[in-house]
């Protein structure tokens, strides 16, 4: 029988390592110890067996000693001479040797600063224990199989309700907010908070938080406790104790007085869920609409812990089923309605659904951050290839002086991989002093809160990263140069291997391929952006000063009456064109609403969006009214009708605003009938990204979120003043915070404008990097082909010939590299647009500029190179041989 | 008494190649010390206590018998020497008569 031999490639490592004399003996047992557990059963187990016993024979006392290594001289003593002959060539080609530390410095400070934003948005949320075991519910609801609505929040019985059927659900904890800010009374302050949370006690067992100060089993556990913030305690108390201090909280749907049990350390900023008010749960009992609408309004945030029983897929169909037994014949036969779960560590960068408590990351951006510094590194250890194999012909007779003193290629191998690590860590070191002084400003540029990474694996693997770098970048030229024949190059009948040209060709297109795909990338981002940005908004956004409606006064039989008081003053003020007060302004959330079309009752119902309003609302933002009219208070019928936007009109299945003026549409809920008043001109409400909503206007003056004000924005100050000092007089309790409309919608652009900065700094990092590898390569050409130049000078060339003749051997390169490019631009760039629903598109601007720009670039770095050599007298390069 | 200079893993090493005689090789001391110990050194860690034991000189070397299914590769045959014989009595000698001091063992009764 014939016994399969074992793996034979551990044998080359051992070659390398250990004594020759040592090994025979050593690996011949381990041989015979294979075969013998070969034999005896188990051939992987011998075969895994095998690498152990190979491996462990690299042990002190088999290892080579030093003079084994190489000829005659000590594996260290060699070392130290390749440093230090090293550190000679690369002070000797001092341009050379500065574009490449230049270039790699730069590379690896955009890598690590890159690296420092990807580590902080993809660990959010793992800093809680159980972070992979928790996970969130969302809702989502299909008509048709499309999904219509889709929240971050599910009804409020839900959690209990799994939690109790569910052997694997360990534990619930359910988070509500009002969806606008609560108004908090301390004393005689008060303040607005934007995130007022309601949630359970066992927020401490689910998440990783826990009190400063007070009991987390009691904290939360009765009605009307709060748990603050360590900054808002000092917001609100100053020095003073806080716990056990009453403070009054009012919010959409009621008030009351809340006991401080308990402070807590200020959020994370690496954390979804960045809390600084939680009330105790129960809080909501007390108003009543929250148990009556209990299986109807899905507002609860609600995370849910499991045990190591939990199956995903199999726990969203049937926990999906519970709730369609408790929702029971609410729901139609084509709608359906699912509970569906997110992993808690990857809310920050993939989920996106309404409701979201606060605005989350973006995964596309973070691997299109880690895409460009990948590629920009990639341009500076491109130009340390190309530079180093050009450099071989002056490096030629080193090697040639070298090999007849009886160098080995191993030396020489050696000798070149040490300049490239030597480069590589050199580079890395600057990189790393870079970053520190960097990161500040690149954490403001990009608005993410984050701190040099602390953590060794990190550290560590930057540094194996930086050591295969040098050794990939410097592998091909080592064995390029060490491959000469030492008689040829010193014969002198030695020229430049064209092998070597080749890949260098290849390489430079490679790099004119990456520096026009970033330039066309960053002129489509700075165009849609600009595209979105001067987009009309569909209404007046520059003059409107939207101030949070007062609260404490809310529920009041007297607030409307003392809304429309304020409103009659407010019109008298000067510099206040127009006053309206409404359940939403655009750039804040509306009510999801249900309402069909009369006329084809049987059809299906549509989700559209409703904005609860008073008399004023469409003057005071110039909605546009396409067919019909607006409210008035001189047709009280007027109650019993509703406003649509063109959106709304196609959602509901009209023909046209004329068919839509003469229909009837029924809501769902309460199955009111209304008649349609008007149709206005769709206007972008809640973001320019998405498409248009379809959304209903109702006159319903009670459900007051903001107060609207038209304003002159002449003499803003004092109109500001004059307003601030008429509300405090009509509801003394509110704090008068305002903000504008366009402010709020440039907001939503901020993220967007980040990334464009982000993005052409880049870009034209990649850029300089590209040009400076271009410009060492033309330096090298042109002294290369110096006697050439000297000869057609001498022979009447003209300095545009001599141009041609070193840009030729570009020209190749550009045209590969800017086909390759106009490709990658037309294909990446299409996907990416598909985001946007609303558009620009590609023209061919966004393929020639970009090339434009990098043969300019091009020609300039060749030509300053040219009129170098072909300014200088033909004689000086001819006279000495 | 003076103490040996003989670790636990070489004395079992030492052990096994006085067993073994005249065959004692990499594999057969490998073999024994499975055998008597149940413990699985790897090769590495063996030839590392082998190469120890004779730098101290407790064992003598010799190569020879390259086989087919060493890949025709030498053998180093090991031969215990007086001071290793010394040595193991040594330690025995040690070991013994420290236990006995150590109250409630009492090896001749055993």
């Amino acid at each position: 029988m014939k016994t399969k031999q074992p793996p034979s490639w551990p044998s080359v490592i051992l070659r390398r390592l250990c004594s020759p004399e040592q090994l025979e003996i050593l690996y011949g047992d381990v041989y015979e110890v294979f075969h013998q557990r070969a034999r005896k059963g188990g051939r992987l187990k011998a075969k895994l067996l095998f690498y152990r016993d190979a491996f462990s024979l690299i042990r002190p006392f088999a290892l080579k000693r030093a003079d084994e290594y190489h000829s005659s001289l000590g594996y260290l003593s060699m070392m130290s001479i390749h440093l230090k002959t090293s550190l000679r060539s690369l002070f000797k080609n001092r341009m050379s040797t500065g574009i490449n530390i230049f270039g790699l410095t730069i590379g690896m400070t955009a890598v690590l600063l890159i690296a420092q934003f990807a580590i902080f948005e993809l660990n959010f949320d793992r800093f809680h224990e159980n972070s992979e075991s928790i996970h969130r519910v969302s809702f989502a609801r299909m008509i048709d199989n499309q999904r219509v609505f889709n929240s971050a929040t599910v009804f409020m019985p839900v959690g209990p309700e799994l939690v109790e059927a569910f052997p694997e659900v360990e534990d619930q904890v359910r988070f509500y907010y009002g969806f606008t800010h609560g108004e908090v009374k301390v004393g005689d302050q008060t303040f607005n908070e934007e995130k007022a949370v309601f949630t359970e006690p066992s927020y401490f067992n689910v998440f990783s938080y826990g009190l400063k100060i007070g009991n987390p089993k009691t904290a939360l556990s009765e009605p009307n406790k709060v748990i603050i913030s360590e900054s808002l305690a000092t917001k609100y108390f100053g020095h003073n104790e806080a716990i056990g201090q009453v403070i009054h909280f009012s919010f959409e749907d009621g008030e009351t007085d809340l006991e401080v049990s308990g402070i807590f350390e200020d959020p994370r900023s690496d954390s979804h869920l960045r809390l600084h008010f939680l009330m105790s749960f129960k809080t909501l009992d007390q108003w009543s609409v929250f148990k009556e609408g209990e299986w109807n309004l899905p507002f609860y945030h609600t995370y849910l812990q499991f045990n190591d029983n939990f199956q995903k897929s199999d726990f969203e169909v049937r926990a999906s089923e519970l709730i369609r037994e408790f929702r029971g014949g609410a729901t139609e036969q084509n709608i359906v309605e699912e509970l569906e779960l997110q992993p808690l560590k990857k809310i920050h960068l993939d989920s996106d659904l309404t409701f979201e408590l606060f605005e989350n990351g973006d995964r596309q951006s973070v691997n299109f951050m880690i895409g460009i510094a990948i590629l920009i590194l990639l341009i500076a250890y491109l130009n340390y290839i190309n530079l180093a194999t050009a450099k071989a012909v002056k490096r030629a007779k080193e090697v040639g002086v070298r090999k007849i003193l009886g160098s080995k290629r191993r030396q020489l191998v050696d000798q070149f991989l040490t300049e490239a690590f030597l480069l590589s860590f050199v580079a890395l070191g600057l990189a790393i002093i870079l970053v520190i002084v960097i990161l500040p400003y690149f954490s403001e540029m990009v608005q993410k809160p984050f701190s040099i990474a602390k953590d060794p694996v990190f550290w560590v693997s930057v540094v194996v990263a930086a050591g295969v770098g040098g050794l990939v970048s410097g592998i091909y030229p080592a064995f390029v140069l060490s491959s000469y024949k030492p008689i040829s190059i010193l014969k002198g009948s030695f020229s430049t291997s064209s092998r070597g040209s080749v890949l260098r060709k290849v390489l430079v297109s490679f790099q004119f391929l990456i520096s026009i795909s970033m330039i066309g990338g960053t002129m489509l981002l700075l165009n849609q952006t600009n595209f979105l940005m001067n987009k009309d908004l569909g209404f007046e956004a520059d003059q409107i000063m939207v101030v949070n409606a007062p609260r404490t006064a809310q529920n009041a039989d007297t607030y409307l009456t003392r809304v429309r008081a304020f409103a009659g003053e407010v019109q008298s003020l000067s510099g206040i064109n127009r006053f309206t007060h409404s359940g939403s302004v655009p750039g804040k959330v509306m009510a999801p609403a249900t309402f069909q079309n009369k006329a084809n009752i049987s059809g299906e119902p549509s989700s559209l969006q409703l904005i609860t309003l008073d008399y004023g609302f469409f003057k005071t933002f110039g909605l546009e009214f396409l067919k019909g009219r607006a409210f008035s208070k001189d047709h009280p019928t007027d109650q019993a009708t509703l406003i649509i936007n063109e959106s709304a009109l196609k959602a509901l299945g009209f023909e046209n605003a004329e068919d839509a003026i003469k229909g009837k549409i029924v809501s769902i809920g309460s199955g009111r009938e209304f008649d349609v008043l008007g149709v206005v001109r769709n206007h972008h409400h809640t973001s320019l990204k998405s498409s248009y909503e379809p959304i209903v206007f109702a006159l319903f003056p009670n459900q007051t979120l903001y107060f609207s004000f038209n304003v002159n924005t002449s003499n803003l100050v004092g109109t500001v003043e004059r307003l601030e000092s008429m509300m405090s007089r009509h509801f003394p309790d509110s704090p008068f915070e305002y903000s504008f409309l366009n402010q709020a919608f440039d907001a939503e652009f901020k993220a967007e404008l980040r990334f464009v900065r982000v993005f052409r700094a880049f870009s034209i990092l990649s850029i300089l990097l590209g040009s400076l590898g271009l410009f060492g390569l033309a330096a090298f050409m042109a002294s290369q082909k110096l006697k050439e130049i000297s000869i057609r000078k001498v022979l009447g060339a003209r300095l545009m010939d001599i141009l041609s003749l070193l840009a030729s051997s570009f020209t190749m390169s550009l045209l590969v590299g800017s086909v390759l490019a106009c490709l990658a631009l037309y294909f990446g760039g299409r996907a990416w647009l598909e985001n946007y629903a609303f558009r620009i598109e590609m023209s061919w601007r966004h393929f020639v500029l970009p090339i434009a720009v990098v043969i300019l670039l091009s020609v300039l770095t060749i030509a300053y190179q040219t009129i170098k050599v072909a300014t200088t007298e033909p004689t000086k390069n001819l006279r000495n041989e | 008494m003076k103490s040996t200079d003989l670790g636990a893993f070489e004395e079992i090493a030492l052990m096994a190649i006085g067993i073994l005689g005249k065959e004692a090789y990499g594999v057969t001391i490998k073999d024994e010390i499975e055998k008597q110990t149940n413990r699985r050194p790897s090769v590495g860690a063996l030839h590392s206590a082998l190469y120890r034991l004779e730098s101290k000189g407790y064992v003598t070397s010799f190569e020879a018998g390259a086989t087919a299914e060493r890949g025709g590769r030498r053998k180093r045959y090991y031969e215990m020497t007086t001071k290793g014989k010394e040595a193991l009595e040594k330690a025995h000698a040690l070991r013994s008569s420290m236990l006995n001091l150590i109250p409630g063992i009492d090896l001749n009764n055993s």
